[in-house]
């Protein structure tokens, strides 16, 4: 077990082993999708109170789970990059934190788009909206630290910090923040504060937090390979796999 | 310990030949302060109401600014690699430079912010609400700020992106360090904020050192 978990670290085992994986998380995540969308889109009933609109909530949800999902992943695989200097690691911090500032722009827009029908405006400085922007800067912080660095492997360390840095500053954030809102405020709208869903809502919404799930995986273990690839290319794994045209 | 304190002497005395580069952080925090009254609305109910704001942007900023100069030179002399090679706990030293860099930049802020907070009209029989939230909060600042410090140490000009990576973090000590300030103004006790200051300030202390010494090593694998 353990020798495996080593040898997966290493370019030429993780290549089509991901590539399987890949196909493995992307066919149950599509055929989730799809379903999930026409749970949410047609099936589910219409909102009595806020109509239509209240469908942004299949978009906003998995967006926001996966920017929340995304950054704790990348603090474990950071640990493991930091300790064990895991090659796979050190690439998946980098090539999950582009989907994942991806996941929480969309989280935020498809909140503000909601919210202006909604709450009657686009932003609140409420604690949710507030850290979730924050979080946006800290995957901004790790590209741009990645983009600064010249040397790839030593980007992927310092990279590796900055997310564990972070990971350990977003509960505090969240919780400081939430404290000033309280202090400065009144009573603030929270979408939980309704009752609890209806199943033929609930059901879809879970469908597609989970696909989307999936699919990310999808996405970041082809964005791996190809990057493994790339700074593998003199290696002679590489080479054999491009001969081979797979 | 010996050693400790020759360490301190040699941080004090760079930092007092350089003490004109080393005001450069104070003077930048001044400026921002009076910049706020020039673009807004100059009247003191307006000006005492965000003078906490004003006062922490200023601070952070001015953090910021002179965090360029905690590891730069250090790292160019190769002082970062005879360090890591010797047999000295990287922390420690660490903590040792935060403390004079702090001392030379961060104290002077602090007590700058006193005319400043008169200036912005902020009532002054609770200025101290303001001083103690900077005393508590700008040497979190600077030990945080050492971790980015490290990280960009090796290129050749990190300041925008340290401020890029380090802003974010100073959301937690800008929300209570302020809100001191805020709180007194409303009348509000303050020893909450000031707790959780000084409980950040613990940790910093004990955890900052060591990520920073880990960036620092990482900085310096490439050269």
């Amino acid at each position: 077990m353990w020798l495996w978990f080593h040898r997966l670290g290493s370019g030429p085992t993780f290549y089509p082993f991901a590539g399987r994986l890949a196909w493995l998380l992307a066919i149950p995540g599509l055929l989730l999708l799809l379903h999930g969308l026409y749970g949410a889109l047609w099936a589910a009933p219409v909102d009595y109170q806020q109509g239509q609109g209240y469908r942004m909530i299949f978009v906003h949800v998995p967006a926001a789970w996966l920017s929340l999902f995304i950054y704790s992943s990348m603090a474990v695989a950071a640990v493991v990059a930091l300790i064990w200097r895991m090659k796979v690691a050190e690439v998946y911090i980098i090539d999950a934190a582009i989907p994942g500032a991806g996941f929480t722009a969309a989280a935020l827009i498809t909140g503000m788009l909601w919210g202006k029908p909604m709450w009657g405006t686009y932003w609140v400085w409420d604690a949710r909206l507030t850290s979730e922007l924050i979080l946006l800067f800290l995957y901004l912080g790790v590209l741009a630290l990645d983009q600064a660095i010249e040397d790839k492997r030593q980007a992927a360390r310092a990279c590796a910090l900055l997310a564990l840095v972070g990971a350990v500053n977003v509960p505090i954030v969240h919780y400081s923040v939430e404290w000033w809102n309280t202090l400065h405020q009144g009573p603030t709208v929270s979408k939980f504060d309704s009752p609890s869903m209806d199943m033929r809502m609930l059901v879809p919404l879970l469908e597609l937090t989970l696909a989307s799930t999936l699919l990310f995986g999808t996405i970041v273990l082809v964005r791996m390979r190809a990057t493994l690839l790339w700074r593998e290319r003199h290696s002679r794994w590489v080479g054999e796999i491009v001969e081979a045209g797979q | 310990m010996r050693g400790v304190t020759a360490l301190l002497r040699r941080e004090l005395q760079r930092y007092w030949r350089r003490r004109g580069d080393a005001l450069q952080a104070p003077l930048i925090f001044c400026l921002i302060c009076l910049l706020f009254p020039l673009g807004g609305v100059p009247s003191p109910e307006h000006l005492a109401r965000y003078a906490p704001a004003v006062i922490w942007a200023g601070a952070l900023t001015a953090c910021i600014f002179g965090l360029e100069a905690l590891y730069r030179q250090e790292m160019a002399e190769g002082w970062v690699d005879a360090m890591l090679l010797s047999a000295w706990p990287m922390p420690l030293v660490l903590f040792i430079k935060a403390l004079v860099h702090w001392l030379f930049t961060g104290l002077p802020v602090v007590l700058l912010a006193w005319p400043m907070s008169r200036a912005l009209y902020f009532p002054a029989e609770q200025v101290s609400a303001i001083l103690y939230g900077l005393l508590l909060g700008t040497p979190v600042l600077v030990l945080l700020g050492g971790i980015g410090a490290g990280l960009t140490a090796g290129m050749g000009r990190g300041g925008l992106l340290t401020s890029l990576l380090m802003l974010p973090l100073y959301v937690p000590v800008l929300i209570f360090g302020a809100g001191c300030g805020v709180a007194a103004h409303d009348g509000l006790p303050i020893t909450g904020q000031l707790y959780l200051l000084a409980c950040m300030l613990v940790a910093a202390m004990f955890l900052a050192p060591w990520a920073s010494a880990a960036a620092l090593k990482i900085a310096s694998e490439s050269s």
